[in-house]
C-alpha cells in the first residue's frame, strides 16, 4: 500500500463503507473476478451483536415475532414495495444468505440457521430476539425457547455488564428452569474486559479451571448458558472443549459493546476479502471528484500522499449516522459522498415520534437513500443518478432495521444484488 | 537505482549487523545506497517536544529533496516518525511555517514529492517477490517462523499506508522467499514494548516475554523482525537472563535474505 | 561486564587485538589520523603547528640530548639544522595564523552551522598565542642576534686570534655585507678588502656558520631590523629577546597540564584507554576515565555531526551539543559553583546515542560512554527526566500542584491542538473498544490506574492536568492500537501523546521552582 505522490489506481469497483454491506459487497465482487477497492473503517463491528437478522418481526405495528421471515416478506412486498427486500426474489435472498455464510466460513467462522426459519436468542438482558444466520456458538440457545430445557447460567466475577441472576430472572418469569453459578477469574486483575476474557478461553488450562468451577453446579442440567467471550480466534474449538469437559450443550449469550462476536465477524470478512486480493483503505476517507469518460473519480485525503481512485463502479454502503454515510443537520438530512437526495420526512418534528417505544416505530430510522430495482441511486425524478453508482446497507430508505429486526439481512441482500447488476451491466458491455 | 539510506540512530552503535546485513541484501539487488547528512528521525521527541520532532523529519527530507533521492530505512520508527510528520506538516499551518522558515535558513526546502520506503514496502512493491525468489539460491524450507510486524509502520493505516493494519501480509509473503513457513501467530501485530524499556522496564519485559511465548505455543522457531527497536527489544534476552525465550529465537530479516542470497551472512 | 551478542564482532574498540590497538593509537598520535578523517584543512593547519613544533622542541631545544649526540657536525647555525629551524618555524608560524583565521571567521566546515556557543569561541586561543610568540620571539631573537655587532665581537674573541686591525675591518665587512651585521660605524665598502673577508670567513667561521640566508625568515627579519641596527645592538635587544624566548618556553612547560595542550598528553591516552575497555550494549556499569574529559580541544566537529541538532535549532539550548555538554562537564568535574545543571540534563536527554560525535572525535574521547554517564548525575528529584519524575507522583497529586504561572509562559511551542480545542476527544462514546485492544491495561492490570477511554473521559469533564499525570500516559506504548480502532476516530493516542507533552512541560515548570527555591535556601 505504499503508494507513490498522487498515484493512480484503477478498479473495477470501488465499495465506500466497511460494514456489513460493504464486506459482502467486496467478496461478492471479488468471486465475480472483479478487481475491487474497499475503503473504510471496520471498527463498527464491535458495535455489533454478531446476529445476522433477516426479517424479525413484520408488520411494524403488530410487535409479533415472525416464525419464519418468509412469511412476513409476502406481505411486506405488497405493503411496502420501496422496501429493499421488495426488489429481489427469495431465490436470490437465500442465495445471498448462503454466500455470506460461505464467506464467514472460508473466514473461519461457521454460521447456522435452522431451516429458513427464524430463531429466538436470548440477550444478556434476559429478553429473546428473532434472528436468522447465528453464530455457531450461539445456536444451541435457541433451543432453550421451547421451556424444557434445564439451563445453567454462568458469567464470571468482575465481567462488567453481564449477570447471570439477571438473565435467570427474566427466564424465571417465563416458568424456565435456570440456575446460575459464577466463576471465579483470580488471575485478572485490572481493567476486566471482554477481549482480555475472551483471551482466555484460548488457553485450556483456563477452560479446564472453568470446567471444575461449574462441576458443582452441573448436577443435572442441560444447557450451559456463557457470556459471549468464549475465544477470539478460535471460538468454535473452544466451546467444543468446554462441552466436552463439563458434559452440557453450551451456548454463547451475546450482550454489551465491545462484541467479541462482532469481532469475530470483522475478522472473518477480512481475511476473506484480503485471501481474494481485495485492495483496502482502512480509515482512510474517499471524496467524490468527478464522472469522467465512464469512469468514476475519488481522491482520498492525506496529504501530500493523495491516492486518486478511478473507479468503472462503486458501491455505496457508507452506512447510517454513526458511520457518517449520513449526515443529520437541523432540518435536513445529507448524503456525505455525492450528495444524493435523502428521503426523509420533511419536517423536523415529524422525525420522531414521542413515545420512544411507539409501535410504529420511528420516521427518521426509515430515511434513507432511494434506489431502482437495480439499487442505483435515484433523483427527484426516479432516474438514477449514474448508471454506475449502486447503494447497498443500511443507508438505504423504508428500512426500519431495529424494529424490522432487518438490518444484516438487508445489507447482505443489497450488496449481493448491487454487485450482480453492476457485473451485469460490465458484462454486456 | 539510488536511494538515500537513513539508517537511524541505533544501527551503528547498537545493532551494527542490521546495517551491514541490510547494505549487503541492497548490493545483491543493485541498489544503490547513498549517505547523506541525516539526523534523528524526531520519534523520540514525539511527546516531548512536537516541533522538534516534526521539524526532525521534514529535515531529513528536505536533505534528501535536495539531493534529488528518495529514502529508504530498514527501522519502522523512522518510517513511522516520517509519515507521521508529513501528515502533521501538512494538517498544522503554524507549524508548517515555522518549518519553512527554519529550512529556508540553511538553504533547504521541501515540496512533499520525497518517497518514504521501508525495507519490507520497498522489498515488497518495488523490488516484487518474484525477483526475490528467484535470487534466494539458499532455501530454509521447513522453518517455522513467527513474523514481527511492529506497530510504528503498521497503524494508524490512515497516516503510514503500510499493510492492512489488522490482517497484514506483506512480510509473511516476504519470508516465504525464502521457503521458510510463517506461523499464523495471534501477537504478530502487537507491539514488542521497546517504547517503555527505559520508563518501565519490568512492563517492558514482561511485554516481551509474552511474545516469546506465543510464538513458541504457535510452534514457531524464530521470530523475525525488521526494526531495528523490534530488535533491540528482542535482543534484551542476551543482558536480562531471566526472560524465558521458550526455545524461540529472534532473528532480522535482513540476515535470513543476505543468507538466502548467498551472502555473507551465515544462518 | 555484558558481552553484546552478534554485533560484537562490528564493535569500534574491539576490532584488533591489543599490541595492534596500541601501534594504531602510536600512529594516530603522529599523523592524527582521526583528525585527517574528520576535517583535511584542519589537519592541514594542525600538522603545520604539531610537526614544526615538535621538531623545535626535539631538535633546536633539546639539541645537547638529540641533535648534538646524533651528528657531530651540529651547530645551531650549521645547515641543515639552521634551514630546517626557520622552516619549521614558519610552519608553527603559518598554522597559527591559520588558526586564528578560522577562529575569528569563524569558518568550520559547515558554514552554515556556526553560529553556536559564541562562548566557546574564545576557548584555548591562550595556547596557541604561546605557541606563536615562542616561535615568534625565537625568529625575532635569531635576528637579533644576526644583526648584533657585540655578538659578533664576542664571537671574535672567543674563535679566533684576530685583534683590532685591518684583518678584523675586513671580516667585519664580509659579516656587514653577507651576513647582516650592524656595524657601528658602519664598515665602509670596498671589493678587495670584502674579498679578503671572505677568505678569514673560511678560515675562522664557516665551519660552524652555514651561509646566513639559509634562515630565511630571521634573515629577512634581520635586514629590516638593520634600519635600527645600532640603537638595538647598544640596548642588547638580543640579550633581553633571549630572555623573553626562554621565559615563555618556560611557562609553557609550566602552563601546559593546565592548559589546553595537555591535550598532546591526554589524547593519546584517552584513545588507549578507549580501545582497550570492552563496550556494552547498555552501560550497565560504564567507567568514564575522567582525564579524558579534558582531552577535548574545542574544535567542534562533534557538534556538526550532532544527530539532535535540529533540537538545538529549536530550543536553542547550546548543552544539546556534545562541544558544549563537554564544556559543562568540564566545570562539573572542577567543581565550578555556578554550572547550570538544568540546561545539561534537557541537553543530555536529548541525545539518541547515535555514536556519531564518538565516531569522528579526533581527540579520541569515549563520548558514547560519557553521555550514559552523564545520566547519573540527575538523580535529585529537581532533575530528573520527567518520565521519571511521573513514575514517582500520583496523578491526584499532580493535578493539585501549584505551578507559578510565569513559567509556564516562557514556554510557547507549538502543539498538536487536540487538548485545547474539543473536537478531538468530544465525539467520544465510551465504547471501551480502545481500552480491549491497549496491551499496556492487559499487561500492567496491577499498576494501571486509567484506561484510555477513561483518560478520554477525564477530558470531556476537563481534567486534563489530572489526565497528564496518570500512568496511563507515561506507559503508553504509542503503538497506536487504540487510534486506529476507535470507530469515532478518536486520535486516542495522539492525544496521549499531547497530554505528556503537557504534562512535561508543567513538570519542567515544577522543577525549575524547586531549583530556584533550592538556590536561595542555600545562598
Amino acid at each position: 500500500m505504499n503508494l507513490k505522490n498522487n498515484a493512480t489506481i484503477s478498479c473495477d469497483l470501488l465499495v465506500i463503507g466497511s460494514g456489513i454491506a460493504g464486506m459482502v459487497a467486496a467478496a461478492r465482487a471479488a468471486s465475480l473476478g472483479l478487481d475491487t477497492v474497499l475503503t473504510g473503517s471496520s471498527s463498527g463491528f464491535f458495535l455489533t451483536s454478531g446476529l445476522l437478522d433477516f426479517l424479525g418481526v413484520y408488520p411494524v405495528e403488530s410487535s409479533q415475532v415472525l416464525e419464519s421471515p418468509f412469511n412476513g416478506l409476502d406481505q411486506l412486498r405488497k405493503q411496502n414495495p420501496d422496501h429493499p427486500y421488495s426488489k429481489i426474489d427469495n431465490k436470490t435472498i437465500l442465495e445471498s444468505l448462503d454466500f455470506t455464510a460461505r464467506i464467514l466460513s472460508s473466514g473461519g467462522l461457521e454460521y447456522s440457521s435452522a431451516k429458513n426459519t427464524n430463531v429466538n436468542i436470548l440477550t444478556s438482558a434476559g429478553t429473546f430476539k428473532p434472528s436468522f444466520l447465528v453464530p455457531q456458538t450461539m445456536i444451541k440457545g435457541s433451543s432453550i425457547g421451547s421451556g424444557k430445557k434445564k439451563i445453567l447460567l454462568a458469567d464470571f466475577k468482575g465481567l462488567k455488564g453481564y449477570s447471570a441472576a439477571l438473565i435467570a430472572q427474566a427466564l424465571k418469569r417465563r416458568h424456565m428452569d435456570v440456575t446460575t453459578v459464577t466463576i471465579q477469574v483470580p488471575q485478572l486483575t485490572g481493567d476486566f474486559n471482554v477481549m482480555r476474557m475472551a483471551a482466555l478461553f484460548e488457553d485450556d488450562a483456563f477452560l479446564h479451571r472453568t470446567a471444575k468451577q461449574i462441576e458443582s453446579s452441573v448436577q443435572d442440567r442441560e444447557i450451559l448458558g456463557l457470556p459471549a467471550v468464549c475465544g477470539i480466534h478460535n471460538s468454535q474449538d473452544s466451546m467444543k472443549k468446554l462441552e466436552n469437559l463439563t458434559g452440557l450443550d453450551c451456548f454463547e449469550i451475546p450482550g454489551l459493546p465491545p462484541s467479541i462476536p462482532g469481532l469475530r465477524l470483522k475478522n472473518a470478512f477480512e481475511t476473506h476479502i484480503l485471501k481474494n486480493k481485495v485492495r483496502v483503505f482502512n480509515n482512510v476517507k474517499v471524496a467524490f471528484t468527478a464522472f469522467e469518460n465512464e469512469q468514476i473519480l475519488f481522491t482520498t485525503d492525506g496529504e501530500p500522499f493523495r491516492t486518486q481512485i478511478a473507479a468503472k463502479g462503486v458501491i455505496l454502503a457508507s452506512g447510517r449516522f454513526p458511520g457518517r454515510g449520513l449526515a443529520a443537520h437541523r432540518e435536513v438530512i445529507r448524503e456525505t459522498v455525492f450528495d444524493i437526495p435523502v428521503y426523509h420526512p420533511q419536517q423536523r418534528s415529524l422525525w420522531y415520534q414521542l413515545d420512544f417505544f411507539s409501535p410504529q416505530g420511528h420516521p427518521v430510522n426509515r430515511a434513507g437513500i432511494l434506489t431502482d430495482s437495480d439499487f442505483r441511486p435515484v433523483d427527484k425524478t426516479c432516474q438514477p443518478l449514474c448508471e454506475n453508482v449502486y447503494a447497498a446497507g443500511s443507508i438505504l430508505a423504508h428500512n426500519d432495521w431495529t424494529r424490522l429486526k432487518s438490518g444484516a439481512g438487508v445489507s447482505c441482500v443489497s450488496a449481493f444484488c448491487a454487485v450482480n447488476h453492476f457485473h451485469a451491466r460490465k458484462k454486456i458491455k | 537505482m539510488k536511494l538515500a539510506y537513513f539508517p537511524g540512530c541505533k544501527i551503528s552503535f547498537y545493532l551494527k549487523a542490521y546495517g551491514d546485513s541490510f547494505e549487503s541484501v541492497m548490493k545483491h539487488l543493485g541498489i544503490d545506497l547513498v549517505r547523506l547528512e541525516f539526523n534523528c528521525c524526531g520519534y523520540p521527541a514525539r511527546g516531548e517536544h512536537f516541533e522538534i520532532s516534526v521539524f526532525s523529519a521534514i529535515k531529513n527530507l528536505a536533505v534528501a529533496h535536495k539531493n534529488k533521492l528518495d529514502i529508504i530505512t530498514p527501522c519502522k520508527c523512522c518510517f513511522g516518525q516520517f509519515k507521521h510528520a508529513v501528515f502533521w506538516y501538512y494538517k498544522h499551518k503554524n507549524l508548517k511555517t515555522k518549518i519553512d522558515d527554519l529550512l529556508d535558513q540553511e538553504n533547504l526546502s521541501w515540496d512533499g514529492s520525497t518517497q518514504i520506503h521501508h525495507l519490507l514496502s520497498f522489498l515488497y512493491h518495488e523490488i516484487g517477490l518474484d525477483t526475490l525468489e528467484k535470487r534466494s539460491v539458499k532455501k530454509f524450507s521447513g522453518k517455522k517462523i513467527a513474523v514481527q510486524y511492529g506497530c510504528h509502520a503498521l497503524r494508524p493505516f490512515s497516516v503510514t499506508r503500510f499493510d492492512h493494519p489488522y490482517a497484514p501480509t506483506i512480510f509473511e509473503d516476504l519470508v516465504r522467499v525464502t521457503g521458510m513457513v510463517p506461523v499464523e501467530w495471534p501477537k504478530s501485530t502487537e507491539c514488542c514494548g521497546n517504547p517503555i524499556l527505559e520508563g518501565h522496564k519490568a512492563l517492558s519485559l514482561t511485554i516481551l516475554e509474552n511474545k516469546f511465548k506465543s510464538a513458541s505455543l504457535a510452534g514457531a522457531e524464530y521470530i523475525c523482525t525488521a526494526c531495528t527497536h523490534c530488535q533491540m527489544q528482542y535482543e534484551m534476552t542476551d543482558y536480562e537472563s531471566d526472560i524465558d525465550t521458550h526455545g524461540v529465537k529472534p532473528v532480522l530479516f535482513t540476515r535470513i535474505l543476505d543468507a538466502a542470497f548467498g551472502g555473507k551472512t551465515v544462518f | 561486564m555484558f558481552k553484546p551478542a552478534s554485533s560484537d564482532r562490528f564493535n569500534p574498540g574491539r576490532l584488533y587485538p591489543n599490541p595492534v590497538n596500541l601501534i594504531l593509537s602510536f600512529l594516530n598520535t603522529i599523523f592524527q589520523i582521526r583528525l585527517f578523517a574528520a576535517g583535511k584543512i584542519r589537519w592541514l593547519f594542525h600538522f603545520f603547528v604539531f610537526a614544526g613544533f615538535l621538531y623545535l622542541v626535539t631538535v633546536h631545544a633539546f639539541h645537547q640530548v638529540t641533535a648534538v649526540v646524533l651528528f657531530d657536525y651540529y651547530d645551531p647555525t650549521v645547515d641543515p639544522f639552521q634551514f630546517l629551524r626557520n622552516l619549521f618555524g614558519s610552519l608553527v608560524v603559518a598554522g597559527c595564523i591559520l588558526f586564528f583565521l578560522r577562529r575569528g571567521l569563524r569558518l568550520r566546515v559547515n558554514q552554515i552551522k556556526s553560529n553556536w556557543g559564541s562562548h566557546l569561541k574564545y576557548k584555548g586561543l591562550v595556547s596557541i598565542i604561546l605557541v606563536f610568540l615562542i616561535v615568534g620571539t625565537g625568529f625575532l631573537l635569531e635576528a637579533s642576534k644576526i644583526i648584533s655587532e657585540p655578538v659578533f665581537m664576542e664571537m671574535v674573541e672567543d674563535y679566533s686570534d684576530l685583534e683590532e686591525g685591518d684583518e678584523l675591518e675586513e671580516l667585519k665587512l664580509f659579516w656587514q655585507e653577507k651576513a647582516f651585521v650592524s656595524f657601528d660605524p658602519t664598515v665602509p665598502a670596498d671589493p678587495e678588502k670584502l674579498k679578503n673577508g671572505q677568505v678569514l670567513n673560511e678560515v675562522y667561521c664557516i665551519s660552524c656558520h652555514s651561509d646566513i640566508r639559509s634562515s630565511f625568515v630571521s634573515c629577512l627579519l634581520a635586514d629590516l631590523m638593520s634600519f635600527y641596527g645600532t640603537v638595538l645592538n647598544q640596548t642588547r635587544v638580543d640579550v633581553m629577546l633571549y630572555r623573553v624566548h626562554y621565559g615563555l618556553c618556560l611557562a609553557l612547560i609550566v602552563f601546559l597540564p593546565f592548559s589546553r595542550l595537555n591535550h598532546i598528553f591526554l589524547i593519546p591516552l584517552s584513545i588507549a584507554v578507549k580501545n582497550q575497555a570492552p563496550k556494552t550494549h547498555h552501560q550497565k556499569t560504564a567507567q568514564v576515565f575522567g582525564a579524558s574529559l579534558f582531552a577535548c580541544t574545542n574544535c567542534g566537529y562533534c557538534s556538526q555531526v550532532c544527530s539532535v541538532y535540529p533540537h538545538f535549532q529549536i530550543t536553542g539550548n547550546p548543552d544539546v551539543l556534545p562541544h558544549s555538554k563537554i564544556e559543562t562537564l568540564k566545570k562539573i568535574a572542577d567543581k565550578h559553583p555556578d554550572v547550570s545543571l538544568w540546561g545539561l540534563q534537557k541537553g543530555n536527554n536529548a541525545c539518541t546515542q547515535c555514536n556519531k560525535c564518538t565516531q569522528i572525535c579526533p581527540s579520541g574521547i569515549d563520548l558514547q560512554t560519557l553521555w550514559a554517564v552523564t545520566h547519573r548525575i540527575f538523580s535529585d528529584n529537581a532533575l530528573v527526566n520527567n518520565q521519571t519524575f511521573f513514575n514517582r507522583i500520583l496523578p491526584e497529586a499532580w493535578a493539585d500542584l501549584e505551578t507559578e504561572p510565569r513559567m509556564l509562559i516562557a514556554r510557547q511551542e507549538l502543539v498538536s491542538d487536540l487538548i485545547e480545542k474539543t473536537d478531538a476527544f468530544e465525539n467520544c462514546i465510551q465504547c471501551t473498544i480502545c481500552t480491549n485492544v491497549c496491551p499496556v491495561v492487559e499487561y500492567d492490570s496491577k499498576d494501571n490506574d486509567y484506561t484510555p477511554q477513561q483518560v478520554m473521559n477525564l477530558l470531556r469533564l476537563d481534567q486534563k492536568h489530572l489526565a497528564s499525570g496518570t500512568r496511563m500516559v507515561w506507559t503508553c506504548l504509542t503503538c497506536y492500537a487504540c487510534q486506529d480502532i476507535c470507530p469515532q476516530k478518536i486520535p486516542v493516542t495522539d492525544i496521549i501523546l499531547e497530554l505528556r507533552h503537557l504534562g512535561g512541560v508543567r513538570a519542567d515548570a515544577v522543577k525549575l521552582q524547586q531549583t530556584v527555591k533550592k538556590r536561595v535556601e542555600i545562598s
